[in-house]
């Protein structure tokens, strides 16, 4: 059940309505029950996993936080086997559904150019949606309470609706124990400030994503599918667009995801902070999928040593971080180059503003000019921009061809001839993205001055607000890709 | 609980005036050709007497509006482009909730064929998207499509027909309406395909849904009283066709009704005139001449009131003057010698054709055809040989061939034709009609009652 489609809106609709009906006490068991049907919509059989994911994980917080109380011989050592045998079998979990096969063939890859046997396996189950995510998620809460950060959470009903929430289990944003769970524990009543806001955010979800993510896919997957016929500034600009077209896939799912969860009373954290406005690949990473990169922070970098192992130990632990975060996108290879060229930016950034401190090149006060941060957030973009061409391509020899394209084939005259709109947007479609892609820039740049509209929006006259909403519903459901010949409208991040 | 009570009633006036909104918009969005062809059948408000179902061949074949000039008949054509027969028999259920005919006709072609709907989507959407959301609606769509997909698309078109919004035109403000009480008339003129018939005893004895459709079409009819006639419309069919057309005589006399198959009806159309293409349509010269055939038969065999006296459908009349207009524009927009000629049949217009002498057309075999389809043409075959000009003059009752340039003296005014160094001139009444380079080889020339040119065709 796709966010963007009919049954999710009856389904949320329903969820609202009995979720404000119903006793206090019981809501979470409803929230449950709803986030169990919710994931069976996907594969029936999976639940099972999810179940066996959320039991393993809950019983071993409860074995770590008595051995903790009790303070046994040993007792140190045993949270450690505990956590580890939790973290393995986890991670084992999705090891096979997710990386046996990338590995079985890599490793036959390696055996058939040194003329030796492969490997003959068949190993062939479907991913089951969002296992990345709730995996994660689950073992975040396991080291938070190995940790001490938070205490084991004893009520299975919680713990499985933290594991299983239906808002956050398909594409996060990867909740903290310390967030989302805590909030189960809390008595949530209804927020008229936090629904609006709610509502407004899930209003832009779907303007990002039925609007522009969807629409810019069209052009994007036309000529990645067909580079030959649609190479040189067609791919220049599908790599452009493509930034965004991922951008808006993601934040609109997650804004959809975090605006839903505020009309039911919750605040799940934060995904994405105007990415686009950074001004290095470092900050950039630090205002994208900020769920994932600061799980990776905090449960891969820092355990790994972080910064705190002299440079080339800063260098290795951020090349390892980043390669793993590839790698967790997707069982490809070009993902990994993907997060590892993104490594390679932020180990030569680094060195860079260390090369910099050092010789004192350029003063500050040139730094703080509009030119300079302007040329900054464009590298930045640029830089990004580039290794998403990795991320999007079927494999590696299709972005290397890809970019050999761009590099090679000059016709910049498809911007005047009209032939742009030969691959499968029109001109009025490219239009919507160019007024789209502005209204995104200028939301961003509020989001990063931290300028927030809801309270001056929740001033205006009901007949002002009624008439933006319903007006911008209208639009994005005109305008919007959806509806039985859009097929291929789904979700990026959903198979991972 | 105050603010929670002001958010529901918030929501409860968003939600009035979202709704709202979003009806104007899906009004705006929607294909209107669904509208177009059956709103005149929706906004009737009496019963109708005779129904039309099935596939294009009827569509285009069998004309209401000729229906009530020529008998009287009270009927709607609800044939769509590539309707399969369990689509016909949807569309009939769909039609039936709203009125009770005397008689349902259904065009039995494709009956052996294996799929239950068109494969082109928007056929099907013609047949369907006027027909508000009903039960038996989604029982059609349910029946005649297995993905979700699909059925969303006919079940809330707004999934699909919000792609629109980028090639809205002026029609999709200003409505308008066929004048064809559904039928949609075919303009030109094709050369069709030989063909023979086969014996009318061998036919293709396979099962097949549209059979079993055909007989739950005929049954769902008598359960009502409806009559019902099957017909299998004039083209150059196949021996396929023929033997899959054929087998309908069984189920015809299995549940007692007529079938009138007219491809057994030989006289009826002419195939070099009455085809809009190779294999399959009949133009409107050939949907007029069944039209006229059917209308007898249903006269003669069912009992159809003659409905032009009847008060009841007074407006009826207004309807047929704006047919009228319709096909006076048809022939005035005309740009085609031969799709004008075809046009004229059986029209009460007049005015003339003239070919100069030793012109290739005088050859060709489906002008002379043409011509006697407007019975002119019997001295094409004289000015040939004697290498003359052939002129002829029509009107209501007036039918003039001549080969040599001259007064001619009509009802509607002496017609000359002069010539000078430059161009040849057609005069009415000393008035210049029509005027021709001296290089143009034929004109042809139609005038309304008031002797005024609707169209004029010089080549």
């Amino acid at each position: 059940m796709l966010f963007n489609s009919i049954n999710f809106f009856v389904f949320f609709l329903i969820i609202l309505l009995m979720y404000y009906i119903i006793p206090i006490k019981f809501r979470h068991i409803w929230l449950l029950i709803s986030s169990y049907y919710f994931y069976m919509q996907w594969n029936v059989s999976y639940i099972l996993l999810l179940f066996s994911s959320t039991i393993l994980t809950y019983i071993a917080g409860i074995c770590i936080g008595r051995l903790e109380f009790k303070k046994n011989d040993n007792y140190i050592i045993k949270k450690k086997i505990c956590v580890a045998l939790t973290v393995i079998a986890n991670l084992g979990i999705l090891f096979l559904f997710k990386y046996y096969n990338f590995t079985v063939d890599s490793v036959n890859c390696l055996l058939s150019k040194m003329n030796l046997s492969i490997i003959d396996t068949n190993f062939n189950l479907l991913l089951p949606v969002g296992i990345s995510f709730y995996t994660f998620q689950a073992l975040g809460y396991i080291i938070d309470v190995y940790r001490g950060n938070t205490e084991p959470q004893k009520d299975f009903i919680k713990y499985a609706l933290f594991v299983s929430f239906f808002l956050t289990i398909n594409a996060g944003p990867i909740e903290r124990s310390t967030n989302l769970l805590k909030q189960f524990e809390e008595k949530r009543t209804f927020d008229y400030y936090k629904a609006y806001e709610g509502i407004g955010l899930m209003i832009w979800g779907y303007f990002l994503k039925l609007v522009l993510a969807d629409r810019i896919a069209i052009f994007v997957n036309t000529t990645y599918e067909d580079i030959e016929t649609y190479g040189g500034t067609f791919l220049l600009v599908a790599v452009f667009l493509y930034g965004f077209q991922i951008y808006c896939d993601f934040s609109g799912y997650s804004a959809m995801a975090i605006g839903a969860a505020k009309i039911l009373g919750y605040d799940l954290m934060e995904n994405f902070n105007a990415p686009y406005l950074s001004k290095s690949v470092a900050e950039f990473w630090r205002r994208w999928h900020i769920s994932l990169s600061s799980w990776f922070k905090d449960y891969l970098y820092i355990p790994l040593g972080g910064n705190r192992k002299g440079i080339i130990g800063k260098y290795k632990n951020l090349m390892i971080v980043f390669l793993l975060s590839g790698l967790w996108h997707g069982a490809s290879w070009n993902f990994v180059v993907w997060g590892g060229l993104n490594g390679i930016y932020q180990v030569v950034g680094e060195e860079f503003k260390r090369v910099k401190k050092k010789t004192k090149i350029l003063s500050k006060n040139k730094s703080n000019t509009f030119s300079n941060k302007l040329l900054q957030v464009m590298s930045t973009f640029f830089l990004i921009d580039f290794a998403w061409i990795f991320f999007r391509a079927d494999n590696f020899m299709h972005a290397l061809d890809i970019i050999k394209s761009i590099c090679t084939t000059w016709n910049p005259w498809v911007f005047i001839d009209g032939s742009l709109y030969t691959a499968g947007l029109s001109r009025a479609s490219f239009n919507v993205v160019f007024f789209g892609i502005i209204l995104l820039i200028m939301n961003d740049v509020l989001k990063y001055r931290k300028i927030k509209l809801t309270q001056k929006f929740l001033e205006q006259s009901i007949w002002f607000r009624t008439c933006i909403i319903s007006v911008s519903i209208v639009l994005i459901a005109l305008i919007g890709i959806w509806g039985g010949s859009y097929n291929a409208s789904n979700f990026i991040y959903f198979q991972f | 609980m105050k603010r929670n009570k002001k958010f529901i009633i918030e929501m409860f006036f968003l939600a009035i005036v979202t709704i709202t909104l979003f009806f104007c918009v899906i009004n705006l969005t929607e294909r209107k050709d669904s509208d177009f062809k059956y709103t005149p059948f929706f906004e009737e408000e009496n019963e109708f007497d005779v129904l039309f179902f099935g596939n294009s061949h009827i569509m285009n074949g069998v004309l209401p509006m000729e229906l009530w000039n020529e008998y009287g008949i009270v009927s709607y054509n609800f044939g769509g482009h590539g309707n399969r027969v369990p689509t016909s028999y949807w569309v009939l259920k769909n039609v039936l909730d709203y009125k009770k005919p005397k008689l349902v006709v259904i065009d039995i072609y494709m009956i052996m064929d294996k799929e239950k709907v068109s494969p082109k989507m928007e056929y099907a959407h013609l047949s369907f998207d006027c027909f508000p959301l009903s039960q038996t609606k989604i029982n059609a769509i349910n029946d005649l499509f297995e993905e979700k997909s699909q059925r969303l698309e006919f079940l809330f078109d707004f999934s699909l027909y919000h792609n629109r919004w980028e090639e809205l035109k002026k029609e999709d403000f200003i409505k308008n309406y066929t004048v064809e009480k559904g039928a949609e008339s075919k303009i030109g003129v094709s050369e069709t395909r030989n063909f023979s018939l086969i014996e009318r005893s061998i036919y293709n004895n396979d099962d097949s849904e549209g059979k079993e459709y055909l007989c739950k079409m005929i049954e769902e009819c008598k359960n009502l009283g409806i009559e019902v006639l099957l017909v299998n419309m004039p083209y150059p069919a196949t021996n396929s066709a023929q033997k899959d057309a054929n087998v309908v005589d069984g189920i015809a006399q299995k549940y007692n009704v007529d079938y009138l198959n007219f491809l057994y009806e030989t006289d009826c159309v002419n195939y070099i005139t009455d085809f809009y293409d190779s294999d399959s349509h009949l133009n409107m010269s050939g949907a007029k001449k069944v039209s006229k055939k059917l209308g007898k038969y249903l006269v003669d065999n069912y009992k159809i009131e003659d409905r032009r006296n009847d008060n009841t459908y007074c407006d009826w009349h207004e309807d047929y003057k704006n047919y009228i207009s319709y096909k006076e524009e048809l022939i005035s927009n005309q740009s085609s010698l031969y799709n004008l000629l075809m046009l004229l049949y059986d029209e009460e217009k007049q005015g003339f054709v003239y070919v100069k002498a030793g012109s290739d057309i005088l050859k060709d075999e489906l002008f002379a055809q043409l011509l006697y389809n407007i019975d002119v043409g019997i001295k094409v075959e004289e000015a040939l040989q004697k290498r003359k000009d052939y002129i002829a003059i029509f009107g209501s009752d007036l039918r003039i061939e001549i080969l040599e340039p001259q007064l001619c003296e009509t009802d509607f005014g002496n017609i000359n034709i002069v010539r000078d160094d430059e161009k040849i001139y057609v005069t009415l009444n000393d008035e210049v009609l029509a005027e021709m380079e001296l290089d143009d080889k034929v004109c042809v020339s139609v005038l309304d009652a008031d002797a005024d040119v609707i169209s004029v065709i010089c080549e």
